[in-house]
């Protein structure tokens, strides 16, 4: 029994999945054109549930920092997807100016405190923020959304230690796709149920099967209830990483028939299915709204493409405080040891 | 002769350690069934098995902390960091234990282990794995630091590493894997800890090491073409430093630049700037110049990127002009 | 067209105005890279500045003798190559644009850096080597002019000034260019070259300034020019490869004769108001610096040198006094000019010379020891040019233009 009420809920899941799936896409397009800056674009494609589910229960006030694979998680949050392939093209039309790009994406205004290149970087952030919350009651959760290869890093213990210990509104997301780079999650622990680690520090703690996003949904939504009152939590959220660790991974250590299996479980698949079998919203309507949201998603690349490096006198911007001067370029200071008058 | 890559060449000299010592092992995140992040360990889990080669969980500071008690109690550890970007989060483990066991505990024990690595730009890897760190690594004493710029030194060098007393921290570049050359493998290699002079000129000397080395003499064969010939020379290792070889050239030519792409303050072209201005001071007929990265992080950008490093046109413009 | 308005160019480190003493160059009139544009005097020297890049003159917007601020306009010009100008104009229509990634522009040439003496009592600007090598020679830097950057002193400053006997100045720089030898004139020494070796080794040549014998630091004796010839044969075994010689007055006669013993290996012959072409000569200024006693008397000779003469300092007349009261010269005095002039001639040696090599003979219009007209006696093969205000010592009046046309016969451009 599925009552109206839900089918909507379940029907904006499916279309903010389909745009996380659809930029992912593109992103791969852009590399194959050669506008990316680099390959190293880590895709979410298999994961959207975790991003909308969680993102779901968010609030403006809230705040979050993503890892390496987080560009559906900002998505979910609400960035502009030209600007975010803008940065994944290295152009100054991007979130952070050409000098991030695919994997330190971020717009403060929209409470991302960051995505982060190194293992677990982002998560003890959250704990300061959290922190910053509390202390300045603004009512706001601070989301930390890392993979399952961040488990093993010390500070995710160091992190959620303290943010038991402290009472502080934080939520530790952790999105198991299954796979650390190339090393399958149980070669790389021996307890696979994650939220029992969170358990031992005295966090809340749940594992969910992310193939229903609305399930994912329902979990995060008691999970940050229960965090804006000052009881910190842990969620795994269980998915399959449909692709390679990278765009130029072609995963050769999977089993073909593993990867085969790990791709049904797809959760955009998945939520469209329940709204067709549930007859609330036609397939043709659902057809539309993909080819809206490919359209939208083209134009990302179009965007892009058109784009503009950044000139080169910008390497010097932001190392400091606008109103702090610039480092010395070298060759300033090389004309200066070399001027022959 | 054969041809083999940079990569080829760090590969056999595992592979050539392997075979010969079995107290090596390599320890390290996709080391094993991966084949190493750049694939420098490709199937040597195949011929050594996963109790040699092993896969370690995304966890740097205790891949290198087990490290130091697997060297300390007789094997012979290879410890790879995917990128020398990492190299923050072992610093405790480097720099607190490996650099200072032989000394706290009054020369009882060693710690002979090899610390694999890579760094520099050419990637678009954005700010946090495009890093030229070695500066920290030269401001630890107790640890050794090499950096090959051939597919020789790729070679030898890691052999020399896995023979030494204590811990080696051995850092390749990004760009120089597929790197090809033909090279002797038998031949007599250059012993541990002397700098090669890869081109000699009267009208000044260049020192650099890794990926810069290839810059270098770019530049020196268009300075030749100037009528301005160039000393180049590759330092190999920097700790240990091959300091009478720099002097020998600089004392007899006058005029030195250092380049590094490691950020210019406080790096290694600032010691061996500061060292050279001291001990060939009576010599010197320029102050020596240091070109080296810029003092700001590596963007995600090529254009910001590629700008932010030494390239051969820098060297040659500025030798140009130090010559002129 | 880019048109550019050239500044006032700060010419030392404590320059803040400079007066515009003459201008070089008239309106409409093109020049050439290197050319010099306008004489310009700072309180501590008179300097030409030269044109760095081709191009053409507009309009000088200060007369002559105008005081001039550092960086304001002075003169309007068309540049060939805007880039050539950027260290010392405003541009009129340039933004600046950051370079490419990878791509780094050369900067301007520099202008040929001007000898500049130290201050009596500033700070020495000189380079370590520079200062070791002065220091173990007991030469006084303040005595050196330096040519490198910002006037330093640099290592091949110190060696000119040391290889004022036989020594000779190591190569500083390039290889390949070409080996000079320059060969001074009656009663100089090596010493004599100092500016324009300086412009020749920039460019990237080897240049030798040996002392001739009876002169300088070198301790042989020499009676009569066929022991100074010898002398130059023995020194231009100790040199290796294809040299280019240049003599100066009785050092012109030296040169000559010297390439003729030689042969092949000379590759161009540039004598400077050379002895031996013609017979009249200045006999009193021969015979005064071969029997002077005291620095008055000195003084009172040089003007016949030309404008540069008169500016010794009374140190370095002293020190010339008391060599040239030596009395070594007075032999070869009698042996170069008896009472109806000159007593050699080198005009059958220059013809022979010509036919296989550029031979070129330049003298100041003004000179007043040996006449410029002499010059229109020569051969047909050899080249001459008169240099305008320019007296017996065209190397200091017009060290550029000299030294641009030793480099021709270097260069084969003939």
């Amino acid at each position: 029994m599925t009552s109206p009420a839900t089918n909507s809920q379940l029907y904006d899941f499916y279309a903010g999945m389909r745009r996380v799936r659809t930029f992912e896409e593109r992103v791969g397009e852009l590399f194959v054109r050669g506008h990316s800056a680099g390959s190293m674009l880590h895709l979410s494609i298999g994961e959207e549930s975790a991003a909308i589910g969680v993102c779901s229960a968010m609030k403006p006030q809230d705040t979050f920092t993503t890892h390496h694979r987080g560009h559906g998680i900002f998505l979910a949050r609400g960035a502009e997807p030209a600007r975010m392939m803008a940065e994944i093209g290295g152009k100054e039309a991007g979130y952070c100016h050409g000098k991030g790009g695919s994997m330190h994406i971020a717009d403060m205004s929209l409470g991302h405190l960051g995505a982060n290149a190194i293992v677990g970087g982002g998560i003890p952030a959250v704990v300061g923020a959290g922190l910053s919350a509390k202390i300045k009651k603004t009512g706001g959760v601070s989301v930390a959304f890392f993979g399952d290869g961040a488990m093993q890093q010390g500070i995710l213990y160091e992190s959620m230690n303290m943010a038991a210990l402290w009472d502080l509104p934080v939520l530790f997301v952790c999105i198991n796709n299954q796979y650390g780079m190339g090393t399958r999650i149980d070669q790389a622990t021996r307890n696979t149920n994650l939220h029992e680690r969170a358990l031992a520090f005295g966090l809340e703690g749940r594992s969910v099967d992310g193939i229903d996003v609305e399930v994912v949904a329902e979990a995060a939504r008691e999970l940050m209830d229960q965090a804006r009152a000052g009881r910190p939590g842990f969620l795994a959220v269980s998915c399959y990483r449909f692709y390679g660790h990278a765009r130029k991974d072609k995963s050769p250590y999977r089993d073909p028939a593993e990867e085969e299996a790990g791709r049904l479980r797809d959760p955009v698949a998945h939520a469209r299915a329940q709204l067709v079998s549930a007859g609330v919203v036609p397939e043709a309507q659902l057809d539309t709204l993909d080819a809206e949201i490919a359209a939208e998603m083209d134009a990302t690349i179009d965007f892009t493409v058109a784009q503009s490096e950044p000139p080169l006198a910008s390497m010097f911007r932001d190392v400091y405080a606008p109103e702090e001067p610039e480092p010395e370029p070298l060759r300033t200071r090389l004309d200066r040891v070399l001027a022959r008058e | 002769m054969t041809e083999m890559t940079y990569r080829d060449a760090l590969r056999k000299a595992l592979y050539d350690a392997m075979t010969e010592d079995p107290s090596v092992i390599l320890l390290g995140e996709e080391v094993g069934r991966y084949g190493g992040a750049y694939g420098v360990t490709k199937d040597l889990i195949k011929e050594f098995g996963a109790e040699r080669v092993i896969d370690t969980p995304i966890s740097e500071p205790a891949i290198v902390g087990a490290a130091v008690g697997a060297a300390m109690t007789g094997l012979r550890p290879v410890a790879e960091l995917m990128y020398v970007d990492f190299i923050g989060m072992t610093m405790d483990q480097l720099g607190n234990q490996a650099a200072k066991i032989r000394y706290m505990f009054g020369g009882q024990i060693g710690v002979p282990m090899v610390l694999r690595t890579q760094g520099g730009t050419g990637r678009s890897a954005g700010a946090q794995h495009s890093q030229s760190l070695e500066a920290l690594v030269m401001h630890t004493p107790g640890l050794r630091l090499a950096m090959p710029a051939t597919v020789e030194d790729a070679y030898h060098l890691l052999r020399q590493s896995l023979r030494r007393p204590d811990p080696v921290v051995f850092i390749e570049h990004k760009a120089l894997y597929t790197m090809k050359a033909d090279v002797d493998l038998d031949a007599e290699p250059l012993p541990w800890g002397k700098a090669a002079v890869r081109r000699h000129g009267k009208d000044i000397v260049i020192v650099t090491y890794s990926r810069q080395l290839h810059y270098a003499l770019k530049a020196a064969d268009q300075l030749a073409k100037r009528g301005i010939e160039a000393t180049v020379i590759d330092l190999r290792t920097l700790n240990p430093l091959d300091f009478d070889t720099i002097r020998e050239h600089v004392q007899a030519v006058g005029r030195c630049m250092v380049v590094s792409e490691g950020v210019l303050t406080s790096g290694v072209a600032a010691e061996l700037a500061a060292r050279i201005t001291e001990e060939c001071f009576d010599y010197l007929e320029d102050p020596v110049v240091r070109v080296a990265g810029e003092d700001i992080p590596i963007s995600v950008s090529a254009t910001l990127e590629a700008g932010s490093v030494p390239n051969a046109n820098l060297i040659e413009n500025v030798a140009g002009r130090m010559v002129a | 067209m880019t048109m550019l308005t050239l500044t006032m160019p700060r010419l030392g480190e404590t320059m803040e105005e400079g007066i515009v003493t003459n201008w070089l160059v008239a309106p409409g009139q093109a020049f050439k890279r290197g050319d010099p544009l306008v004489e310009i005097e700072t309180d501590k020297t008179l300097v030409e500045f030269p044109a760095l890049g081709d191009g053409t003159m507009l309009e000088p917007l200060v007369t002559s003798d105008t005081k001039v601020a550092v960086g304001e306009p002075i003169a309007r010009i068309t540049p060939a190559n805007l880039a050539d100008w950027a260290e010392s104009s405003l541009p009129e229509e340039t933004t600046a644009e950051a370079p490419p990634a990878g791509v780094v522009e050369e900067s301007a040439p520099s202008p040929v850096a001007t000898p500049v003496f130290a201050e009596a009592d500033g700070p020495i600007r000189a380079t370590p080597v520079a200062r070791r090598l002065a220091r173990n020679a007991g030469i006084d830097l303040r005595s050196i002019p330096g040519t490198g950057r910002r006037s330093r002193i640099e290592r091949g400053d110190v060696e000119t000034a040391i290889a004022g006997g036989n020594a000779t100045r190591r190569e500083p720089g390039k290889t390949g260019e070409g080996t000079v030898l320059l060969i001074h004139g009656f009663a100089g020494d090596g010493r004599a070259w100092l500016r324009l070796a300086s412009l020749l080794q920039r460019d990237g040549l080897a240049v030798h300034t040996p002392d001739l014998p009876g002169h300088g630091r070198s301790t042989v004796m020499a009676t009569n020019v066929p022991d100074l010839v010898t002398d130059m044969v023995s020194f231009a075994a100790t040199l290796s490869g294809e040299l280019h010689i240049a003599g100066h007055s009785l050092g012109g006669a030296v040169a000559a004769q010297l390439a003729a013993e030689l042969g092949d290996r000379v590759g161009s012959l540039t004598l400077l108001a050379p002895a031996g072409i013609g017979r009249e000569i200045a006999t009193p200024f021969v015979e005064g610096m071969a029997n002077l006693q005291t620095s008055g008397e000195l003084e009172l000779l040089l003007p016949y040198l030309g404008a540069q003469g008169g500016k010794l300092s009374t140190a370095a007349l002293s020190e010339m006094a008391s060599e040239l009261g030596r009395g070594r010269l007075k032999a070869l005095a009698s042996a170069l000019a008896g009472p109806l002039g000159q007593r050699i001639s080198i005009h059958r040696t220059l013809a022979t010379l010509a036919e296989n090599i550029p031979v070129r003979v330049i003298f100041g219009v003004d000179d007043r020891v040996i006449p410029a007209s002499q010059a229109m006696g020569l051969p047909a093969n050899v080249a001459v040019h008169y240099i305008a205000n320019a007296g017996h010592m065209p190397q200091w009046d017009e060290t550029e233009t000299v030294a641009n046309l030793i480099k021709r016969g270097v260069l084969h451009h003939d």
